[in-house]
């Protein structure tokens, strides 16, 4: 039978994580090139393996601890997203019975039980709302779940996505913990195979700087300040904030390259699935040229970041693109079109 | 530590001409003399702010324990008092992100901003419907769809125009704005569209409970109401604005529909069950989105969802008075609310001890305390409690 995930998979201790890393034992000679691998893999965008056991992620925290040492936060998130992938890609394989998914929630937070009867996972409203609010699409949405005294009943697909919401907020915040300086010393029995792995990022031009060309972004709204802002420090935008983010990027002007090449920054880039996603929402391989989605749609999917920004409060903006236009007519001077006289 | 007490409002009070507000502030005063803060959990992690009867507004207070702020209030005498919905280990401290917030209380304001047609209705049709939404979100949302219990609900008349509800349960307290918006977006029923509610619908997770299984329930109730109908009636003409198309559909009803096996299609969308969302056509989406739009019209509340999502938010202080009514913030036990009567048990019966003489601005109808008044303008002698409504509430002077 498969591991019921009893164990914790995320412990930092820098004594046992010395003990791994000195031993000559097999087990943890698999953990130590597991930890570098986990690394190689999201660096070199190659998601495409398996994990057919929980156990191999018994190697992050040995990633992490490089991590800490390299301090280069688009990585750190790269390796988390990756992390997260592979284990809800584990989650929702048929190697592990449904019972056991929500032993594995409780590793990392979520109380999830199993109704074996409706074939349902069970979780409290509050553990749902808690993790969902980062995941975007109508399936996340406490409107559209069955809800029932206090708990949320929701399929398999669903739980394991709240389940590696909390995986990568746990991840995070352990990581946070760990201290810069003693991080030297934890990864020292690695050696020099943690400055070639240093190098390795160096030269992959993971680093990118944004870049956005002759497009003034001090006129741009806030959401868009903000999605731009997360992208550069390595945070997973949400499908609709990235759709957001092409789309307005499109209408203000910024040719399709110049928007690929923003999203490199982007802790889970892949080049052929972003020229693909952006080529189409700006038109150029679909019928349609989108636009971005109204303030109140951002809104509802907590993608608004309006903050005290006093034009986002006025009742005539309802669209960024709102926002843009009349920023850019006060800089050239012009009068803002809500100040041109009709007729 | 306790931050001195800003009581520079008092020096200006000296100067003030206008004898009305100094008549309403002694009143306030009385009330606070023997007033006792009460209801607020842990108040020494809590922001204190309060607004003076002369002079703007005064926060990042805070006070060692409920003694302290009951003392305070008593030395400033508020004329609005509040106190954080969040906890800090700095309350004091200017600078929000140096408060070192510790978790919030979960909130919901109801007022009649947030009611349709409050503008055409008076104080107290106001209130009888911001009750209504009250009610619901407290009956239905809160304790039968949140499972929250009595214990973890504190309810409060706002002392103007609705209730305030506090969530004070170990699973929220640390919840962000973003989680706080899914449930005040659940409450308000914002979000749903016919296209994802179909998609939804035809999924997996069942229809048990929710705003799903009530629109699926709704649905069924109105198809099968349709069954036997030759015309027509104009309900379903108003859905599709047109009597031919209503009629057309009508007819459809009675059509076999490839199901496995086959059934009639008012027999499959008179069933429970996802499979009629497989099977909906354009004009059965025009009818879902009706059943959508009238299930969110008559059961979601109108709350403030901003005081929701805010999670520094200041709300009034339990048992203060409203500075633009005079009513008390009242706490109201959860199984006693449909009892509640704003007008009759939001007052302070300490003011009837006197009369007041009082001059009416404009003309006033309104029931308090179980007493009818009807003022025209002019001199008036009418109780305590009447006379510091009307003076706060800006209808009448005291003389």
């Amino acid at each position: 039978m498969l591991s019921t995930g009893k164990e914790n998979y995320l412990d930092t201790d820098p004594v046992k994580i010395r003990s791994i890393l000195t031993s000559n034992d097999a087990e943890s000679q698999k953990i130590r090139h597991n930890a570098i691998q986990l690394i190689m893999e999201a660096m070199q965008d190659s998601a495409n393996r398996e994990i057919t056991t929980v156990d191999d992620l018994k190697c992050l925290p040995i990633s992490l601890w490089i991590l800490r040492r390299f301090d280069e936060s688009i990585l750190t998130a790269r390796v988390i997203n990756h992390s997260r992938d592979l284990l809800e890609q584990f989650l929702s394989s048929q190697k592990i019975l449904p019972e056991y998914v929500s032993d594995y929630g409780r590793i990392y937070g979520v109380a999830a039980e199993y109704d074996e009867l409706r074939a349902l996972f069970k979780m409290s409203i509050g553990q749902f709302v808690a993790y969902s609010s980062r995941l975007s699409g109508y399936r996340y949405r406490l409107v559209y779940q069955s809800v029932k005294r206090g708990f949320v009943y929701c399929d398999r697909e669903v739980a394991v996505k709240i389940i590696r919401e909390a995986f990568v907020r746990r991840v995070f915040s352990i990581f946070e913990k760990l201290p810069e300086d003693e991080s030297y010393t934890v990864t020292a029995p690695l050696g020099d195979r943690v400055d070639d792995l240093y190098e390795t990022f160096l030269r992959s031009g993971i680093k990118h700087s944004i870049d956005l060309g002759d497009v003034d972004a001090t006129l741009f709204p806030p959401c868009i300040k903000e999605y731009i802002s997360q992208m550069r420090d390595g945070v997973n935008l949400p499908h609709m904030a990235r759709f957001t983010l092409v789309s307005f990027l499109h209408k203000v002007g910024m040719d399709s390259k110049g928007i690929i090449e923003l999203f490199k920054t982007a802790p889970d880039f892949n080049e052929k699935m972003t020229t693909y996603q952006v080529n189409h929402v700006t038109g150029e391989i679909s019928s349609t040229e989108y636009s971005p989605p109204k303030c109140s749609v951002l809104r509802s999917n907590h993608l608004c970041y309006w903050g005290d920004d006093p034009l986002c409060h006025r009742e005539w903006l309802r669209h960024p693109m709102q926002y843009y236009t009349y920023k850019k007519r006060k800089k050239s001077g012009e009068l803002p079109l809500n100040k041109l006289k009709k007729g | 530590m306790v931050n001195a007490i800003n009581i520079s409002c008092h020096g200006r009070l000296l100067l003030q001409s206008d004898r009305s507000e100094t008549i309403l502030r002694n009143f306030f005063q009385e009330y606070y003399g023997n007033w006792r803060a009460d209801q607020i959990d842990i108040v020494s992690a809590r922001e204190i702010g309060y607004i003076p009867f002369f002079g703007s507004m005064i926060r990042h207070r805070a006070v060692l324990n409920l003694d302290s702020l009951t003392e305070m209030f008593r030395r400033i005498v508020p004329r609005h008092a509040y106190y954080s919905t969040a906890y800090y280990s700095r309350p004091e401290d200017k600078i929000m992100k140096d408060k070192g917030w510790l978790g919030a209380e979960l909130i919901f304001d109801l007022d009649a901003d947030h009611v349709s047609g409050a503008e055409k209705m008076s104080y107290e049709e106001i209130l009888k419907e911001v009750k209504k939404h009250t009610e619901r979100l407290i009956f239905r949302f809160l304790m039968d769809d949140l499972g929250f219990q009595e214990k973890d609900l504190k309810v409060f008349f706002s002392g103007g125009r609705g209730y305030h509800v506090h969530v004070v349960e170990d699973s929220i307290y640390q919840l962000g704005s973003d989680s706080r918006r899914e449930i005040a977006n659940y409450i308000r029923g914002e979000g749903m569209n016919v296209y994802d509610m179909r998609r939804s619908m035809q999924e997996a997770a069942g229809l048990g409970g929710g705003w799903k299984s009530e629109i699926d329930s709704r649905l069924i109730s109105y198809i099968s109401s349709l069954d036997g109908l030759e015309e027509p009636d104009e309900g379903l003409v108003s859905v599709f604005g047109n009597r031919r198309i209503a009629a057309s559909y009508l007819k459809g009803l009675g059509r076999q529909i490839n199901t496995n096996p086959p059934s009639r299609k008012i027999e499959l969308f008179s069933r429970p069950g996802p499979l009629k969302y497989r099977y909906m056509d354009k004009n059965d989406e025009k009818l879902l989105e009706h059943i959508i739009s009238q299930a969110r019209d008559e059961l979601a509340c109108e709350i403030d969802e901003p005081v929701t999502t805010d999670i520094h938010r200041l709300i009034r202080t339990p048992g203060s008075l409203h500075g633009k009514t005079g009513f008390v913030v009242r706490s109201i036990p959860v199984n006693s609310f449909r009892d509640f009567e704003p007008l009759r048990d939001g007052i302070n019966e300490g003011f009837d001890k006197r009369t007041c003489r009082i001059e009416v601005i404009k003309p006033v109808r309104i029931a308090l305390g179980g007493q009818q008044f009807s003022l025209d303008p002019g001199e008036h002698e009418v109780p305590g409690s009447a006379a510091v409504y009307l003076v706060a509430s800006r209808q009448a002077k005291f003389i």
